[in-house]
């Protein structure tokens, strides 16, 4: 009589696992390959129609704040003021926070953050970077929470004076 | 005589693990992978910002434009001198009215390099708003505390 070998049956049932596994690693290079690595990005919204001259009477309640940017021929940041006066510290745009800051603060119920606007006038060769560092300054912080204290959101800009100084 | 069995049995790894890892590999790229609508260029370098957070709802009707350090605004992959750029966007405006709709109602997101000129960011806005685009967003990168 003739015995069938039994263990050889058993091994010819086996999964071929080759093709998934081509495949599975297909799907992996093709991620791997798609995937890039972005950083978040967020933004600072403004309101800006083309122009609020002829639009009726300028509203008085509005306390406006004036940010004045200026910039050496190379585009870097040489000054910044704050209604009218220079500010001289290190880091202008911490000392910005803080006067924006402080008006709020002492303006207390009167005039509060919603009816502040800051218009910025800045040199045509400024960096951009400033002005967003202008605007962060003005627009609100980072509490100890790590949550955003929202400061003053109407934003305007003026025309761009096309001086710069030399440097 | 006793006759040895001369078959040679192949011995297979357990594949298992490496399975199981390479699953769990495709599944965290296929999480994290991101289709964006405007795929950002890479020439454009964005001013960071601490503020600078992902809005929590997207913008209804979004209009993107990208200004490189050298004064090019990109649309959809076109690029296009700030002078002629008034007349794409006089087409997106005419395409939004075609779906009624206003250009007030967009929100263009100008993503301008760091290094750009602020003259040239406020000279496109003054384009977008001659057009009547009224909402802007100045778009800056998620700076790390």
């Amino acid at each position: 009589m003739k015995i069938r070998n039994r263990a050889t049956d058993a091994e010819d049932t086996g999964l071929q696992m080759t093709p998934m596994v081509d495949i599975v690693f297909q799907l992996l290079v093709f991620f791997m390959m798609s995937f890039k690595i972005v950083t978040l990005e967020g933004d600072f919204n403004i309101k800006m129609p083309l122009s609020n001259v002829n639009q009726g009477p300028v509203d008085d309640t509005i306390l406006r704040l004036d940010v004045r940017l200026t910039a050496y021929q190379t585009g870097e940041l040489s000054g910044v003021y704050f209604n009218d006066h220079k500010l001289e510290s290190d880091d202008p745009f911490d000392e910005l926070h803080a006067e924006v800051l402080q008006l709020a603060g002492s303006q207390g119920a009167q005039n509060s953050v919603e009816d502040m606007e800051a218009k910025f006038t800045c040199d045509f060769d400024l960096h951009y970077r400033h002005v967003i560092q202008a605007i962060t300054a003005v627009t609100g912080k980072i509490s100890e929470d790590g949550n955003i204290v929202k400061l003053i959101e109407k934003i305007s800009f003026s025309r761009p004076a096309q001086q710069t100084d030399s440097g | 005589m006793r006759i040895k069995n001369q078959k040679t049995t192949v011995h297979e790894g357990d594949l298992t693990p490496m399975i199981d890892m390479t699953f769990q590999l495709i599944a965290f790229f296929m999480v994290l992978i991101n289709f964006t609508d405007t795929d950002p260029d890479q020439r454009i370098q964005l001013p960071s910002s601490v503020l600078a957070k992902p809005p929590d709802t997207a913008l209804n009707i979004p209009i993107t434009l990208q200004l490189t350090k050298d004064g090019q605004v990109i649309i959809g992959g076109e690029e296009w001198t700030i002078d002629d750029v008034k007349s794409k966007l006089t087409s997106e405006k005419q395409f939004l009215e075609y779906q009624e709709k206003s250009a007030a109602d967009a929100t263009v997101i100008i993503r301008a390099d760091k290094v750009a000129k602020t003259g040239l960011v406020q000279k496109l806005v003054e384009v977008c708003q001659e057009v009547g685009f009224e909402k802007f967003a100045l778009r800056a990168e998620q700076e790390q505390l």
